[in-house]
């Protein structure tokens, strides 16, 4: 299980840079976010024993350096709704979606879009499995929760 | 409400275009790295090989011989 960097460039590029554009709403942060992440990933790519799949440790830096991009900025998730293009119900679901706080968008993402099991999310978001499992039913009744108030 | 969330996911990450020249920058980090290596590697055979045909050619001894140091 030896990759080169060049391939995981090549594999996960993509995934990470759309990941982190998810969790900054801005090209230029996705950007610099990823270039970072490819830089630690580098970095390190000697010492990673593969305790975890090459994708959950690439996740877990770029969710690492997500986290440190927003300490230096220290400002939350950019909310900019664009309702022009969606229907009225993709819109509302939308507004909900980026209402969310980082955290519960970001497990959201893991686990229903990227459907990671909850010990790949505890990996990555390095806490306890049973925390995945409180925070996941926490964003989904807090998404619940602004559906229902609008 | 989870196939709404995956929904919403598959939409949003459709539209994002990830810049195909951060790519290429990332990976011409491991090129350059490449090239560097090979360079050093090359560089080090041929003094290596330049010194065994210093040290076992007689016509060598003649110039060494004469070399004047200040």
């Amino acid at each position: 299980m030896n990759f080169s960097f060049g391939e995981i460039v090549e594999n996960y590029y993509d995934d990470i840079y759309k990941f982190v554009f998810l969790m900054v709403k801005d090209k230029n942060d996705a950007a610099d976010i990823t270039q970072e992440t490819f830089l630690m990933v580098e970095r390190y790519l000697k010492s990673f024993k593969g305790e975890s799949s090459v994708k959950t440790w690439l996740y877990r830096i770029a969710s690492n350096e997500i986290k440190k991009f927003y300490k230096r900025q220290k400002r939350a998730l950019k909310y900019k709704p664009k309702r022009n293009e969606d229907t009225r119900d993709y819109s509302d679901l939308k507004d909900a979606m980026e209402k969310l706080d980082k955290d519960s968008y970001e497990i959201l993402f893991l686990r229903y879009f990227k459907r990671m099991s909850e010990k790949e999310i505890a990996f990555i978001l390095n806490i306890p499995e049973g925390t995945v499992k409180s925070r996941l039913f926490n964003a989904k009744e807090k998404l619940r929760k602004v559906m229902e108030n609008g | 409400m989870d196939e709404k969330i995956y929904s919403y996911f598959e939409r949003e990450y459709g539209k994002i275009k990830p810049p195909k020249k951060l790519k290429a920058k990332l990976l011409g980090r491991e090129k350059r790295k490449i090239f560097t290596l090979a360079a050093i590697s090359s560089s080090l055979f041929i003094v290596f090989i330049l010194s065994l045909i210093v040290e076992f050619s007689p016509a060598f001894d003649q110039v060494i011989m004469n070399i004047n140091f200040p």
